[in-house]
C-alpha cells in the first residue's frame, strides 16, 4: 500500500523503486496546476529535501522528496500536461520515482488511516 | 545599479515613519536559521502575533529580490506577520517557470540597459520602475492568505485615497473593474510563505508594453502570462495627490493597525513597528550569494522550461537543387540547443530526405548542440549554412 508523508506527498513502493506523487488533498488544495518543475534524472536527495515545485495560479508551492534516494524516472506525461496532477493524482499524474537508499524511512511515514485521520484533523480545526 | 544608501533621497516623507531603527543589530535575534517549523503555536493562549514593516533602502531588483529569499530562507513566521516593501529601477521580473525569451523583449531591454530577473515566485511577468511600489507579505505556511492581503490593500486605497479598486477573480487588483494596477505571485514552502503584488501608482506605461513584447513563436509548456489592460492608480482622479512615499506610508500603518484574519483588532503595541533595511551583506549575512545566483545566467535563462522554437533556413549549397529552404525545429533545454528537427519533408525524395536530416539534425547540429538559445539564433543558423563546406563525398549536387 501507499505511505504518506505529513506534507501530502505518497510513496508506493515495489521492491527498492519508490514512485512518488501528492495526495488528493495537495492537489486540491493546490486548485489547477499549470507547471510541474521536477527533479533530474539521477539526482539524489534526502528525505525532506527540496526536489521540485508544482505551479498553480500565481503560486509555487515547493515539492519535498518523503523519502531519500536517487531519482530513477521522472513522469513526462505530468510534466507535459500538468493538469493530469489534479485529475489523476494517484495514478496517471504521478510525478517521480527514485531508487530508496533509506527504505527505513517509510516506517516513519503514515498508512493510508492514518493519513486520512490526519487529513481529516486539518479540516476539522 | 548603485545601492542608494541615504533614506532621504528615497524616502523623503521618513519623518512620519515612527520606531524608526536604523543599525542591523534588530535583525540578529531573528537570525535563526529555520530547520523545522514548529507545531505548538495552537495551545499556547498568551501568543501574540507580532507585526514588522520592512522598508528597502535598495531600488536595485536583484538585491530586492535576495532580501526576500533570505528572509524566506532565514526568518520563522510562527507568530510573526512581514510586510516588506520596496520599488525598483526599471526591470522586467518574469516568474520562477517562465520562458525569458517569450515574455520580455529582450533586444530592446539590452539597449535600454534594462535588467530582466526570473523570480522564485510562480506567476506571470510584470514590468517595474520607480512608479510600481512591490508589498511582498510574510506568513507561515498555514497562513498564508492571499485574499486578505488583497483586501487590505484595497481597504487602504478606497478609504484614504478614495480610489475605486476591486479584486477580481485572478486575485488581481482592478481598477474601476476597468484596468489592472496590481497582480500577485506567491512561494509556498514547508513552512513560509509569501506573497507579493506589484502597485502601479503612475509606472511609465509606454515603456511597460515596449519591454513586454515578447517572442510569441515560442513553443513551450512554461507558464504564460496573461495580458491585461493595465492603469496607474494616479489615473484614478487624484492627480499629483498620489505618490508612491504616501501609499507606503499608508500601507506601512495600515498594514501594522489591521486586525489578523477572524478577530477585530490589532494592537499596535505587539508591533516593531516600521524598520529600513538595506538588502545587503553586512545586514544581512549571506544576501550577496542570493544577488549573485539571481544574476547568473544559469538561474535567468539555465532555467528556463523546455522550449522549441521553428525557423526558416536555406538550405546548404550542395543541397539546394532539391529546394531553397526548409523549416527546422531547434528544440532547448536549460537554455541551450539540445536538437534539431527538419519539418515537412513529406513530398521529397527519400534519399534526398536523407540527405537534409543529416544536415540539419546532425552536421548543423553539431556546431550548436549544447551553446545558448539567443534571440538572433535565426540568423546565427542562416549564416552557418552558407558558410558551411560541403564534405568532400559529396561533390554530385542532388537531382530530385
Amino acid at each position: 500500500g501507499r505511505k504518506f508523508s505529513d506534507k501530502h506527498e505518497w510513496v508506493e513502493v515495489s521492491g527498492s523503486s519508490g514512485k512518488i506523487g501528492i495526495t488528493n488533498y495537495a492537489q486540491d488544495a493546490l486548485g489547477d496546476i499549470v507547471y510541474a518543475q521536477l527533479p533530474e534524472l539521477d539526482s539524489e536527495f534526502s528525505q525532506g529535501d527540496e526536489c521540485g515545485a508544482l505551479e498553480s495560479v500565481k503560486a509555487a508551492s515547493e515539492l519535498y522528496c518523503p523519502v531519500s534516494g536517487r531519482v530513477t524516472e521522472v513522469n513526462s506525461a505530468a510534466e507535459d500536461q500538468p493538469s493530469l496532477i489534479n485529475k489523476s493524482c494517484y495514478d496517471e499524474g504521478w510525478l517521480f520515482k527514485v531508487e530508496l537508499t533509506k527504505p527505513e524511512e517509510l516506517d516513519g511515514l503514515m498508512d493510508e488511516t492514518a493519513y486520512k485521520n490526519f487529513v481529516r484533523s486539518l479540516t476539522d480545526s | 545599479m548603485a545601492l542608494v544608501k541615504a533614506s532621504s533621497i528615497l524616502f523623503p516623507n521618513l519623518p512620519a515613519l515612527k520606531n524608526l531603527r536604523t543599525n542591523s543589530r534588530v535583525l540578529s535575534h531573528a537570525l535563526s536559521i529555520t530547520t523545522s517549523c514548529s507545531n505548538n503555536s495552537n495551545n499556547i493562549e498568551s501568543r501574540v502575533t507580532n507585526k514588522v514593516v520592512f522598508i528597502s533602502q535598495s531600488t536595485d531588483v536583484f538585491s530586492n529580490l535576495a532580501l526576500e529569499a533570505w528572509l524566506y530562507n532565514h526568518w520563522k513566521f510562527d507568530n510573526k506577520r512581514l510586510l516588506l516593501l520596496y520599488r525598483n529601477s526599471p526591470c522586467v521580473v518574469i516568474g520562477r517557470h517562465q520562458n525569458a525569451f517569450m515574455e520580455a523583449n529582450l533586444h530592446y531591454l539590452e539597449s535600454a540597459k534594462v535588467p530582466v530577473v526570473r523570480r522564485h515566485s510562480g506567476g506571470g511577468t510584470v514590468y517595474h520602475d520607480i512608479g510600481n511600489l512591490n508589498c511582498s507579505f510574510f506568513t507561515d505556511r498555514k497562513s498564508y492568505n492571499r485574499r486578505y492581503n488583497l483586501d487590505l490593500i484595497c481597504r487602504i486605497l478606497q478609504t484614504q485615497f478614495g480610489l475605486p479598486v476591486t479584486v477580481n477573480s485572478r486575485d488581481d487588483i482592478m481598477l474601476a473593474e476597468k484596468f489592472k494596477v496590481s497582480g500577485s505571485a506567491a512561494k509556498l514552502g514547508r513552512c513560509t510563505s509569501y506573497h507579493h503584488c506589484t502597485l502601479l501608482v503612475d509606472t511609465d506605461r509606454l515603456q511597460l508594453s515596449l519591454a513586454l513584447k515578447g517572442d510569441k513563436d515560442i513553443k513551450t509548456t512554461a507558464t504564460s502570462s496573461v495580458p491585461c489592460a493595465v492603469g496607474n492608480l494616479s489615473d484614478g482622479g487624484q492627480k499629483g495627490v498620489l505618490t508612491v512615499e504616501k501609499m507606503m506610508d499608508s500601507l506601512a500603518w495600515g498594514f501594522l493597525d489591521a486586525p489578523l484574519p477572524g478577530e477585530e483588532e490589532y494592537s499596535r503595541r505587539a508591533s516593531s513597528g516600521v524598520t529600513l533595511v538595506n538588502p545587503q551583506d553586512d545586514w544581512f549575512p549571506g544576501l550577496g550569494d542570493l544577488r549573485a545566483e539571481l544574476l547568473s545566467w544559469d538561474w535567468l535563462y539555465g532555467k528556463n522550461p523546455r522550449f522549441s522554437k521553428t525557423l526558416e533556413l536555406p538550405v546548404p549549397e550542395y543541397l539546394t537543387s532539391c529546394r531553397s529552404r526548409v523549416l527546422v525545429t531547434v528544440k532547448c533545454q536549460r537554455g541551450v540547443i539540445e536538437e534539431i528537427v527538419v519539418e515537412g519533408l513529406q513530398d521529397i525524395h527519400e534519399d534526398v530526405q536523407k540527405e537534409l536530416k543529416n544536415f540539419y539534425e546532425h552536421d548543423l547540429l553539431n556546431l550548436v548542440r549544447d551553446t545558448p538559445y539567443c534571440s538572433e539564433l535565426s540568423s546565427v543558423l542562416t549564416n552557418l549554412v552558407h558558410t558551411w563546406r560541403a564534405p568532400d563525398n559529396a561533390g554530385q549536387p542532388l537531382q530530385l
